[in-house]
């Protein structure tokens, strides 16, 4: 292992992050700054291979140290333009009653982190795609390499996108050869501060660590940490786009939607069929500024920006890296549904993923009862908003959660329907982890759980009735007094 | 620490307890197909063991140590090889269980030889193949004629699935 390697490595992630980020100048707490900008660096530098071949340059251990280098000082331009001195925050340490649910965490992280070194690829996906063709790519310089000399009717896996590709040839040169994959953990820890962060932002720590305990033990989420794949990174860049959107919808910030769309953009890049995805969660924000008026010409701009940044990241992908990168006939619409009339297939496809994944034996080994449990939630919060006076426990953001569990949950059907391909036991169920972080932003939501986090504060602080800083959702609601000094007139003279 | 954290601590602890001994999440943690804390995947005895090739026998099995002894034995034989495979349910008919065959990209990747299926459009590239028989599991052969190798392909292509 180069540990050198993997600092610069990670530097190189986080700068270049960074830099990207500082263009969005987004409201984010340092720690979810951090985090942010070392998740974003992971798909930014993975581009570095990929110039390298399109200049025909050798693929080697300098080559691609230069490249690397030089996208990270590309993307760190609008820093070192705007440069300012970081503002160190306070630091919010957990408190001790999370460390039973912290520790299970960071034991787990370790043993992912472990797991993800030590292990070879084993996908079969990733070892007649990606995996082979990285492998082969270190080996004789190049990434058209004598891969495409095998017999390769039996799969298409070297169509994908060169997003892991070129991470493992990045990896394997720079960092921990021979296997590489030490990329995943580098995505999946700031991915887990950066969930624990917005969770404490909306519940009380206690809750907030819960929540991450019981998402970091959903079996096949935790498994796909380490088993090199698409989907872990899919999941994490659609998650952190939506998560985005949902912030526009409320706070109104350009900055937000725009990061979102680049953020779809990357999921896009890491899967291209996520496309589709986008284009049914694009119905949210259509809804919602249809309902707050907004003029037709920003609702045309805005859905359109939404669509054509994925868009075009699909067309960078495809008609740019796979086209120059793989020398065979790739035609995407062999890989459509040629009988799209029979929508029966579309239920049939809907039923098997409710029998078999979600409410099935073999659901419960992928996601545990993670999946099986939001429905009760769902349930006790309706039951909570129906039985409340104030009627406002679903907040807005719960209510955009749910919608994104159901595009989800209608979405992938769709895919399935529309894409044969994409089965049911390998595809579509690592296609479902999509859910499972909106389900999490929905859970720091949820009525039941804000109520737990009432009492919490309320238990904590000693006092008997909530502040109204500790209610958060009820105070939105009620009238705020005026604040004295508008409320007593003023009077002349001296003090 | 005052009263209340030290009943959350508690609380906390509890709920960790209570939700590994939920059979499902036992299991998964520490039983019999434990996923986590599994004594044949103990993470103390894989540092003792960080070999790559003990590595990949370790995750790949049995059949990665065939695949690199068919590799060894056609290096030295020499010559340009492309390899007729037959599948694993055929293998599985001659009652052959702890042998998977990969498809021809995967075994590139382990041994960095060509190979083909039977199905394969570049089936007539093959001049070696595996052969496998009852009770005597799997040899190479070369293929010296266009006949012998059109018996093998009428023997692997029916379990071939797809």
């Amino acid at each position: 292992m180069n540990f050198p390697g993997l600092i610069f490595l990670i530097l190189a992630h986080f700068i270049s992050g960074r830099g990207i980020l500082q263009l969005f100048r987004l409201q984010l707490k340092p720690v979810q700054l951090v985090c942010l900008s070392v998740v974003l660096g992971v798909p930014l530098v993975s581009l570095a291979p990929c110039f390298i071949q399109l200049a025909h340059i050798p693929i080697t251990f300098t080559s691609v140290f230069a490249g690397v280098a030089v996208v990270t000082l590309l993307c760190s331009i609008p820093l070192l333009v705007g440069f300012k001195r970081p503002v160190l925050g306070k630091i919010e340490w957990p408190g001790i009653y999370e460390l039973p649910f912290l520790l299970v965490c960071l034991g787990m992280v370790v043993l992912s982190v472990w797991r993800c070194y030590y292990y070879p690829p084993t996908a079969r996906d990733m070892l007649a795609g990606p995996e082979l063709l990285a492998e082969f790519a270190v080996r004789e310089k190049t990434m058209v390499s004598s891969v495409f000399t095998v017999d390769l009717h039996t799969t298409n896996n070297y169509f994908k996108s060169p997003y892991i590709t070129c991470l493992q040839i990045i990896y394997k040169l720079l960092s921990t050869p021979p296997f590489g994959q030490t990329w995943m953990s580098v995505l999946f820890i700031p991915f887990l501060i950066f969930m624990y962060s917005m969770l404490r932002e909306r519940v009380h720590p206690f809750l907030a660590s819960m929540l991450l305990f019981l998402f970091i033990t959903i079996p096949d989420l935790f498994a796909y940490s380490f088993v090199m794949l698409y989907d872990y990174s899919n999941m994490v860049f659609f998650f952190l786009g939506f998560y985005f959107l949902v912030r526009h919808l409320e706070n109104k910030r350009m900055n937000d939607f725009a990061f979102s769309v680049f953020l779809f953009g990357l999921a896009t890049y890491i899967r291209v069929e996520t496309v589709i995805l986008i284009g049914m969660v694009s119905l949210l924000p259509l809804f919602v500024f249809f309902r707050e008026k907004q003029a037709f010409k920003t609702i045309a701009i805005k859905w359109g920006l939404m669509m054509a940044v994925p868009t075009a990241f699909y067309f960078i992908c495809i008609d740019l890296f796979v086209r120059h990168f793989v020398p065979l006939p790739f035609n995407a619409s062999n890989d459509i549904n040629k009988n799209l009339g029979d929508v029966s297939y579309l239920f049939h496809r809907f039923s098997e993923i409710n029998d078999k994944l979600i409410w099935g034996e073999q659901g419960k080994v992928v996601y545990g009862y993670f999946i099986r449990v939001f429905p009760f939630l769902v349930i006790t919060d309706f039951i909570i908003w129906l039985t409340n006076t104030k009627k406002q426990r679903f907040n807005p953001e719960a209510r955009y959660a749910l919608f994104g569990v159901a595009i989800i949950y209608v979405g992938l059907p769709i895919l399935g329907y529309l894409l044969p391909l994409f089965d049911v036991m390998n595809t579509t169920k690592r296609g479902l982890f999509k859910l499972l972080p909106i389900m999490l932003l929905y859970a720091a939501n949820s009525g039941l759980i804000q109520m737990i986090s009432e009492w919490l504060k309320r238990l904590e602080s000693g006092k008997k009735d909530p502040s109204p800083q500790l209610r958060a959702p009820v105070a939105k609601a009620v009238p705020r007094p005026a604040p004295v000094s508008k409320a007593v007139p003023k009077t002349k003279g001296k003090r | 620490m005052s009263f209340t954290k030290f009943n959350l601590l508690l609380t906390a602890t509890l709920i960790v307890i209570l939700y590994f001994m939920v059979p499902f999440y036992n299991d998964w943690l520490w039983g019999a197909n434990a996923k986590v804390l599994n004594v044949n995947n103990s993470m103390l005895d894989q540092m003792q063991n960080l070999d790559t090739s003990y590595r990949k026998s370790y995750r790949f099995g049995g059949s990665y140590v065939a695949y690199q002894d068919i590799k060894n034995k056609l290096a030295k034989a020499g010559g340009s090889v492309t390899l007729l495979l037959p599948t694993t349910e055929y293998l599985k008919a001659l009652g052959i269980n702890d042998l998977s065959m990969c498809e021809p990209s995967e075994f590139y990747y382990f041994t960095g030889l060509n190979s083909v299926w039977a199905n394969s459009p570049e089936v007539a590239r093959a001049n070696w193949a595996i052969v496998a028989a009852r009770g005597r599991g799997i040899s190479l052969k070369k293929i010296k004629s266009k006949p012998e190798l059109d018996s093998l392909i009428t023997l692997y292509k029916p379990y071939i699935k797809g």
